[in-house]
């Protein structure tokens, strides 16, 4: 299946889907009005990454910023990935947040406690 | 003559960081964040601090956006909309005005109070229910963005309807971030 590479812009992040490696990463911004356009294709792709995942997947969110719009689109992923628990395959998710930004850390914490898949909180 | 020095001072010395009256277009938006997040990048507050006015700025704008993009009144005048920010000694202040039907007061004003009447533990139980539980509203916000206001300012949420003609109410909303 296609990688997706998408280069951040000031409302959209910086996304690295690679079925390949296994890894997905989001970073940067996630700030657009309309957010469910934005993710529509990422979640296509996931459908289909999970259909036939590596052994071990890696995910990465590296937000700086995400507006409520988002927040329900980067749970609707997570869920979608909580299938990779059902077939035994390794997940590990990684949510990073700079020293210091209470915010982000307490949103890892509220994804953490919504999904059935173990998060972990790391410090810049 | 002219009166720019007077409006220049009494900015200055409500300390206005920001102040927009037009229409928000998604240009403009873009420009004031560009705007907002330079001037935040230039001050010495905390991290959480920054980010939190940020965000809750980023919320009030969407909102408004949206909510002028669903509706398209026939009245030109009922587009404009207002946006201001302000550093008091010990806070940052955003503040938002946009006009309004009057059939949707009721259930925003619940909303509100509702919000405001949550502790912080309340507040994050009631965030993450709807998050959870709710579907999408047309333009994605899903009803969370005054919650997560609230919970990002952590104190209570300003605001007021005032009415302006019999279908319509100007709709003003003040968010504090402490200092």
């Amino acid at each position: 299946m296609e990688n997706i590479v998408l280069e951040g812009t000031g409302r959209t992040p910086y996304v690295s889907f690679d079925s390949q490696a296994g890894k997905l990463e989001i970073s940067g911004r996630s700030i657009p009005e309309n957010s469910i356009t934005f993710y529509k294709p990422l979640f296509d792709w996931v459908d289909n990454y999970v259909q036939s995942p590596k052994d071990n997947t890696t995910v990465i969110f590296n937000l700086e910023y995400f507006n409520t719009s988002s927040s329900k689109c980067i749970l609707d992923l997570l869920r979608k990935l909580e299938t990779l628990k059902d077939t035994n395959n390794a997940t590990e998710i990684k949510w990073y947040f700079d020293e210091g930004d209470e915010d982000m850390e307490e949103s890892g914490n509220d994804f953490k406690s919504l999904i059935n898949l173990d998060i972990e909180l790391v410090m810049k | 003559m002219l009166d720019v020095y007077q409006y220049f001072k009494k900015m200055r010395d409500e300390s206005i960081i920001l102040y927009f009256k037009g229409e928000i277009t998604n240009n403009l938006l873009t420009s004031i964040l560009q705007l907002i997040d330079d001037k935040l990048e230039r001050k010495s507050e905390a991290i959480k601090t920054k980010r939190k006015v940020f965000s809750i700025l980023l919320e009030c704008l969407q909102n408004v956006y949206n909510y002028y993009q669903e509706k398209e009144f026939d009245n030109e005048r009922y587009h404009s909309a207002i946006l201001m920010i302000k550093k008091t000694d010990n806070a940052y202040h955003i503040v938002t005005g946009n006009y309004m039907s009057n059939t949707e007061v009721p259930q925003l004003r619940n909303k509100l109070n509702k919000v405001n009447a949550l502790s912080p533990v309340e507040l994050k139980a009631f965030y993450k229910e709807v998050l959870n539980e709710e579907e999408f509203t047309g333009s994605g916000g899903a009803g969370l963005g005054i919650i997560d206001m609230a919970r990002k300012s952590g104190q209570k949420i300003d605001y007021s309807f005032d009415s302006v003609s019999e279908s319509h109410c100007f709709y003003s909303l003040q968010v504090k971030v402490l200092a």
